[in-house]
């Protein structure tokens, strides 16, 4: 490789500048051809939920680590009503409706106290309910609560399998 | 060897050709990614996420159009990768399940774990390498470097 000493060897850092400039005016072109689908240069709707997550200091997860938990020690808490759990869930998910609160808590919290993760959904970043259900399994105690923000349409969009009915024994 | 630099330049280019395209087929995915690694303030997450898949594509370009540019483009995606990789590993060691992000669109985005850690060392690797000169440099090449530096000895400003 050539040593990059004296008036010559400066032109490299111009070009890294320049491709690094070019890129940026690229991103912003890329972005505003984009029309309706462009992002705001401010925060967006679905940041300010990512924020609010932040701040209740609840921590997020992906649809992929979910496909890949470990069932025996990660728990998987679908707080929408019972006929859209019914209707359709991501496999493994328990039943913990947001609209039921503190019942719902005591039907499933001995079943959630030897969980290594409890993993709470709802249908998606429109929806408060897995916030709410996460800061009410936090204040009771409970460690290791991540929201899966994407929720339920995230789990369709990325393709993933569906459990449909009663839940097995 | 040449082939292996080659190999190193192409995949380099196809690898932040791929990624850039998959970003910018869903920036509000790729912006939802950045703010999960919680390391940037909220207000400059949109800029960057707008910014990114930008770069990645001019060092695409860049490794393709001259030997300066190549270098620049090597220089940059080091850079790039270094920031990624550390991103990945403060997630770790804070404890976070995060998804990598690295590819937004693709059907169900990879764990930003410890194989992703040890993707992008590789990647790192051919990125370095990809900016490098082939090391057997033909007969013409020899003689205009030995040129260059006769005329630096003679005029040395």
């Amino acid at each position: 490789m050539k040593r990059f000493s004296g008036p010559a060897g400066m032109w490299i850092y111009y070009k890294v500048l320049w491709l690094a400039l070019t890129g940026c005016l690229l991103g912003a072109f890329v972005n505003a051809l984009r029309g309706e689908k462009r992002i705001p240069w401010r925060e967006g709707e679905a940041i300010l939920f990512e924020r609010r997550l932040a701040e209740a200091g609840l921590a997020v997860i992906g649809a992929s680590v979910i496909r890949d938990r470990n069932r025996k020690t990660d728990r998987l808490l679908d707080v929408r009503s019972t006929s859209r759990y019914r209707a359709g869930r991501i496999p493994g998910a328990v039943s913990f409706p947001a609209e039921n609160g503190i019942e719902s808590l005591l039907a499933v919290a001995k079943d959630l106290l030897d969980a290594r993760w409890i993993v709470v959904y709802c249908d998606g970043l429109q929806c408060d309910d897995a916030l709410r259900v996460g800061c009410l399994l936090r204040d009771a105690g409970f460690k290791g609560i991540y929201i899966y923000a994407g929720g339920f349409d995230d789990w369709v969009k990325h393709g993933g399998k569906l459990e449909r009915g009663e839940p097995a024994p | 060897m040449r082939l292996f630099f080659l190999l190193c330049r192409l995949g380099m280019a196809t690898v932040f050709l791929v990624s850039a395209l998959s970003k910018f087929s869903d920036l509000e995915a790729f912006a939802i990614s950045i703010s999960r690694y919680r390391l940037l303030p909220w207000a400059s997450v949109h800029p960057a996420a707008i910014f990114l898949p930008g770069v990645e594509l001019a060092i695409s370009i860049g490794f393709f159009i001259g030997p300066g540019w190549r270098r620049a483009a090597s220089w940059i995606s080091v850079f790039l990768l270094s920031v990624f990789t550390s991103a990945i590993l403060i997630s770790q060691y804070r404890g976070l399940n995060l998804e990598c992000g690295c590819f937004p669109s693709e059907a169900m985005s990879s764990p930003a774990g410890w194989t992703k850690v040890a993707i992008n060392l590789l990647w790192l690797g051919a990125a370095y390498v990809a900016g490098l000169d082939f090391p057997n440099r033909s007969a013409n090449t020899i003689q205009e470097s030995l040129m260059e530096s006769c005329a630096e000895e003679r005029d040395p400003l």
